[in-house]
């Protein structure tokens, strides 16, 4: 069924921007707040955690405004990043943000070696981390516009930490390379919306194409680990504090 | 002998105090381990990212080292 879909998407799709061989798409970052409020909400009253969350909450959302990505890239390599912006007024950390909304570091794809990497610091460690990809979409018949552009909603669900989370991509056949934000790929179309995790949206505010075909950039710097590694490595250290 | 009765009352006195005092101090201390853990769960629930999660329990456990809490809340 998928397939069948994936065919008909790219017969019905207007074949137009063939001479297109790279670009850069500027995304920025909302929250949704009824989810997160139902996040909140589901929190005993005048507890520790209930104010904890509160006050990352506020504070995400006065600084979510101001975080901006770049996906560049061309037919094989991706590159997604923060972009540096001024530090706002209110003196929040963007680092912090940008972690909270898990697009902290630089983000890379290659689709024919079928690499994919995640370079972060962690407590004062930098860290190449590699992902083998298997989002498992679901392509749906579901469309909507997005700067023009006819766009196809996927969904991809994971179990993490034995909780279930759901992805939500609108990719656009028109612009036939299998990139987005965040390391997301392998969907017949660029990704020019994702709500990550049914929490945080990463939207199209710019949309820039080139007929030449860019250079990307690889990030080398860092140990290099698997993200599964990484994941194992970061539990352990939790579960030394509850032993 | 009444002096001495009235100095080992005083005596006993100022040592239930003091005990009473470190005992309370003892209770009072935080447990960084602790909040850690409850800095971690929080996060990973709230945005579902095991590394925010991680660095929030880092700076929830630093945090508390520096205000006078301890590992285990002893």
């Amino acid at each position: 069924m998928r397939k069948l879909i994936v065919v008909l998407i790219f017969f019905t799709s207007n074949l137009g921007i063939s001479q297109i061989l790279s670009g850069e798409i500027t995304y920025g970052v909302r929250m949704d707040e009824v989810a997160l409020q139902k996040i909140i909400n589901s929190v005993k009253d005048n507890s520790f955690k209930k104010d904890y969350l509160i006050k990352l909450h506020n504070d995400l959302k006065s600084s979510i405004k101001y975080l901006n990505y770049t996906l560049k890239f061309n037919t094989n390599e991706s590159n997604f990043n923060r972009k540096e912006t001024l530090a706002n007024d209110n003196g929040i950390d963007l680092n912090m943000s940008s972690m909270a909304v898990s697009a902290n570091g630089i983000f890379y794809s290659n689709l024919k070696e079928n690499v994919n990497l995640h370079q972060v610091e962690f407590s004062g460690e930098s860290y190449l981390l590699s992902k083998n990809i298997d989002y498992n979409w679901q392509i749906t018949t579901e469309t909507k516009i997005i700067q023009g552009y006819k766009c196809y909603k996927a969904i991809s669900k994971v179990t993490k930490n034995s909780k279930n989370f759901i992805t939500t991509a609108w990719f656009c056949p028109r612009l036939s390379f299998q990139h987005g934000p965040k390391g997301f790929n392998d969907l017949p179309g660029l990704i020019l919306e994702l709500k990550y995790l049914d929490r945080f949206i990463f939207y199209t505010k710019n949309i820039k194409l080139r007929e030449n075909e860019i250079k990307i950039n690889r990030p080398t710097k860092g140990n290099n680990m698997t993200q599964k590694k990484f994941d194992k490595f970061l539990k352990n250290r939790m579960n030394s504090m509850k032993n | 002998m009444k002096k001495l009765l009235a100095v080992a009352v005083l005596f006993t006195a100022f040592s239930f105090t003091s005990l009473d005092a470190n005992a309370s101090s003892k209770l009072k201390k935080r447990n960084c381990s602790e909040e850690a853990i409850q800095a971690y769960d929080i996060v990973y629930e709230y945005t579902g990212s095991m590394f925010y999660a991680g660095y929030s329990a880092d700076a929830a456990y630093n945090g508390c080292i520096s205000g006078g809490g301890s590992p285990d809340g002893a």
